[in-house]
C-alpha cells in the first residue's frame, strides 16, 4: 500500500494505509485525533467535517490518497488556544448541549467566515444545513455565527 | 440516610486508592477552566475531602463529583452549582469530574427522566454546606475564635471583627481533619447567588476544541477497534460462518463469535468496519423471519376491531355522540423509531484475568457495571467503569447491550477493544420507541366544539417479555385499549391526562 504524506494542523505526517482509507479514520484511529467525529459514515451529518486546502469537507467519505500533499486542518488545528472568533462565540453563546456535533458545525462555519465575512442568515442556513445536532442547538449556532461575523474585521 | 454515613467515613486511602486508579486510566470529563487559577499542587498538601462530591486542593482548585452522566442537558454544570451554592465558592474554581461507577457511594447514577437535579439537590446541598462548616471551623480554630464570629464568601472564610481573611485552599488541610458534621444547615433560598442564576457551562471550552472524551474517542495503550455483524432479523442467530475474506482485509486481526453475533477487531474501525463487509454469514433468522412492518399494521388494524378492554369510560359519551353534529374518525400509525444519537453506541473494554476496566457513555454505569460483572465473572468491586461525555442519551444508553458486547470480545481476544457500532447498526439493532396504532373517533356540535370522544389503542404487549422483546415489537396484544370520553367531564377529572398517557404510553 502507498504512504501517503499530508500534512494535519501544520504538522507533515506520512501514514502507511490502504489508499482509500477516509480521511476520518486515520485522523482519529492512526493520529489519535479524536476530535473529528464519527457520525454517520456517508456524508449525511456532517460531524466529521475538516478543512482540505481551506474547504470544508467531509473526512468520512474522503480517501486518503486524494490528501496526498495537502494541508488538513480539524478542530484541535482551528487555534491553538480556543482564540478562533467562532470557538469565542461558541462559549459566549454557550452554543453546545452534547456537543458531539459541534466540531463539524465549528468547520463549516469557519469556512463560511472565509468565504463570506458577514453571512445572512440564508447564508448560514445554505452552508450549515448539512449539519445534524440531535439536541437542537441550530439557532445558537446562527447567533454566534453572527456575532463571530461581528468580530471580523472587513 | 445511608449514603451519607457510606460517603463521610470513606477514608482518605481509599480516596487515594480511586484517584489512583483513575488517573492511570485517561482522565475523563475533567475541564481545567483556566490553568494559572491552579498552580501545582505542593507536594506535602493534603486535600480537603469530606464526602464523596467534593474535593478541595490546597491551591483553591475544587473539584464537584458529578454522580450522573452528562449528555447535552447540562449536569455537569448545574450539579457542581449546587455543592458551590452551599459551600459559599467562588464558581471560577469550580470544575468537575464524573464519577466512576459505584454500588451505593452515589446513589443511583441512572441518568434519566429528568430526575437528576431534584433527585440530587438535597443530598448535595447537604455535601457543599457540611464543607463550609468544616472550613468555618477550621479558621475559627486558627483564630482562636467562636466560630459564629465568621462567615464564609466566595472560598474565604472572613472574620469581620478584625478583618482576617483565610482561603480555602489554606484551609484545605486543617478542615480535613475536623469532624463531618451529619446536619449542617442549609442556606435559605433567598440567599442563594449561584443557584437560579445563568452560570456558563463548565464543558463548553472542551466542546469548541475537540478535547471532550466521549466514549468513541478513548484511546487506551494496545486497545483494538471492532464491529460486530448481528443478525439483520430480531432475534435471529448465527448459524455458520466463513471469516476467510474478512481475515485478508488489512488491519484485521481477529474474527470472533459472540452471543450477539460476529465481532471483527481490528488495528482501526475502518479496518473492522471492511472486514465485517468481507463476512460471509449464515444466519438462524429465528420466529420473526417473516415479520414486517406492513404485518405489524395488518394485525394492530385487525385486532382494532375486537372488543376491547375499556380502560376508562368518563361522563355520559353515549349522550354526547347522540348529540353530536358531525363525527369524525382518524387513524394514527406510530412506528419503531429509533434514538439515533449522534455518537453511535460504543464502549472500550480491558477484560484482565483479575479485573475488568470499562470507558463507557452510559445513562446507567452501576448497569454497566453489574453486567460486567456478570458476564466476566469478577466481583463487583474488580469492575471499575470510567464514564465518558454521551453524545446523546434519549434513553437510549441506559441499556447496557453495548457494554455486554465489548465485555465479550474483550474477554475473547484478551486486549483492550473498542466496540463501535456504526450508523446502520444504530438503526437497526436500536431499542426503538414502540410502534402503536390508534383510532381516534369525535363527535363534534355544531361549533365544531369536541362533545365526544372515542379511543382505540393497540401498544405493543409488555408483560413476560424481556427490555428487548418488548422494545423491539415482538409480541402484540389481542384486545384493543378503550377510552371513551365526554369532553368536559373528562378534562374536569384529574388526572385525565396521565390516564391518556399510561394507557397510549409516553
Amino acid at each position: 500500500m502507498p504512504a501517503t504524506s499530508f500534512i494535519v494542523n501544520g504538522k507533515k505526517h506520512t501514514v502507511d494505509v490502504p489508499s482509500e482509507m477516509p480521511l476520518l479514520w486515520v485522523l482519529r484511529d492512526v493520529l489519535g485525533l479524536t476530535g473529528t467525529k464519527f457520525g454517520c459514515g456517508i456524508a449525511q451529518c456532517g460531524a466529521c467535517t475538516v478543512h482540505v486546502n481551506g474547504e470544508a469537507v467531509r473526512s468520512c467519505i474522503t480517501a486518503i490518497a486524494s490528501c496526498e500533499g495537502k494541508s488538513v486542518t480539524t478542530i484541535e488545528g482551528l487555534s491553538s488556544n480556543s482564540s478562533h472568533p467562532l470557538q469565542k462565540a461558541w462559549i459566549e453563546l454557550d452554543v453546545p448541549q452534547c456537543g458531539y456535533c459541534q466540531s463539524g458545525q465549528l468547520m463549516s462555519a469557519a469556512a463560511l467566515l472565509k468565504e463570506k465575512s458577514k453571512p445572512t442568515d440564508g447564508d448560514i442556513d445554505d452552508s450549515m444545513s448539512g449539519h445534524i445536532c440531535r439536541c437542537g442547538t441550530y439557532s445558537r449556532i446562527r447567533s454566534a455565527i453572527h456575532l463571530a461575523a461581528g468580530r471580523n474585521r472587513p | 440516610m445511608n449514603t451519607q454515613t457510606t460517603e463521610a467515613t470513606l477514608n482518605r486511602r481509599e480516596f487515594l486508592k480511586v484517584s489512583t486508579a483513575a488517573s492511570t486510566g485517561l482522565l475523563l470529563g475533567f475541564y481545567l477552566p483556566d490553568a494559572t487559577l491552579f498552580p501545582s499542587l505542593e507536594p506535602a498538601a493534603v486535600p480537603f475531602e469530606p464526602n464523596a462530591w467534593l474535593r478541595i486542593d490546597p491551591t483553591g482548585a475544587i473539584t464537584v463529583t458529578v454522580g450522573k452522566s452528562e449528555m447535552g442537558q447540562g449536569v455537569a454544570t448545574s450539579l457542581p452549582m449546587i455543592v458551590a451554592e452551599e459551600l459559599e465558592a467562588d464558581w471560577k474554581k469550580i470544575r468537575f469530574e464524573f464519577a466512576q461507577a459505584h454500588p451505593n457511594k452515589y446513589g443511583s447514577q441512572g441518568t434519566g427522566g429528568s430526575s437528576s437535579v431534584r433527585g440530587s439537590y438535597e443530598r448535595l446541598r447537604k455535601a457543599g454546606a457540611a464543607a463550609k462548616e468544616m472550613l468555618l471551623a477550621a479558621a475559627a480554630k486558627r483564630w482562636n475564635v467562636d466560630v459564629s464570629e465568621c462567615y464564609a464568601e466566595n472560598s474565604t472564610v472572613i472574620h469581620p471583627q478584625t478583618g482576617r481573611k483565610l482561603t480555602y485552599g489554606e484551609l484545605a488541610d486543617a478542615a480535613s481533619k475536623l469532624p463531618v458534621p451529619e446536619s449542617p444547615t442549609l442556606k435559605d433560598p433567598k440567599n442563594f447567588r449561584i443557584i437560579g442564576t445563568r452560570v456558563k457551562k463548565l464543558d463548553t471550552p472542551s466542546k469548541v476544541n475537540g478535547t471532550a472524551i466521549y466514549g468513541i474517542d478513548v484511546r487506551v495503550p494496545g486497545m483494538l477497534f471492532a464491529t460486530i455483524a448481528r443478525c439483520p432479523i430480531f432475534g435471529g442467530k448465527v448459524k455458520s460462518y466463513d471469516a476467510t475474506k474478512a481475515k485478508q482485509v488489512s488491519g484485521v486481526k481477529e474474527v470472533v463469535q459472540i452471543d450477539e453475533g460476529i465481532a471483527v477487531v481490528a488495528t482501526n474501525t475502518w479496518a473492522a468496519i471492511q472486514g465485517r463487509k468481507a463476512l460471509n454469514i449464515t444466519w438462524d433468522e429465528g420466529q420473526y423471519a417473516n415479520q414486517s412492518s406492513a404485518a405489524i399494521w395488518k394485525l394492530f388494524e385487525e385486532t382494532a376491531a375486537n372488543p376491547g378492554t375499556v380502560e376508562k369510560t368518563v361522563g355520559d359519551p353515549a349522550s354526547a355522540l347522540a348529540s353530536a353534529a358531525v363525527t369524525l374518525e382518524a387513524r394514527y400509525y406510530a412506528p419503531l423509531v429509533a434514538h439515533a444519537t449522534m455518537e453511535p453506541m460504543n464502549c472500550t473494554a480491558h477484560v484482565k484475568a483479575d479485573e475488568c476496566i470499562i470507558w463507557v457513555p452510559s445513562q446507567t454505569p452501576q448497569r454497566a457495571q453489574t453486567e460486567a460483572a456478570r458476564i466476566t465473572g469478577l466481583p463487583v468491586e474488580k469492575v471499575t467503569v470510567h464514564l465518558t461525555q454521551l453524545g446523546g442519551g434519549f434513553g437510549r444508553r441506559l441499556q447496557a447491550d453495548y457494554v455486554g458486547e465489548a465485555v465479550k470480545v474483550s474477554k475473547a481476544i484478551n486486549a483492550p477493544v473498542q466496540v463501535v457500532w456504526t450508523r446502520e447498526d444504530d438503526m437497526m439493532h436500536d431499542f426503538y420507541r414502540p410502534c402503536t396504532f390508534s383510532v381516534f373517533k369525535a363527535g363534534l356540535d355544531t361549533a365544531g366544539n369536541l362533545m365526544h370522544g372515542h379511543i382505540v389503542s393497540l401498544d405493543r404487549a409488555r408483560k413476560g417479555l424481556s427490555s428487548r422483546q418488548r422494545y423491539l415489537s415482538m409480541k402484540f396484544p389481542t384486545t384493543p385499549s378503550i377510552i371513551t370520553f365526554w369532553k368536559r367531564a373528562f378534562q374536569s377529572e384529574r388526572g385525565g391526562r396521565s390516564v391518556l398517557r399510561r394507557t397510549f404510553g409516553s
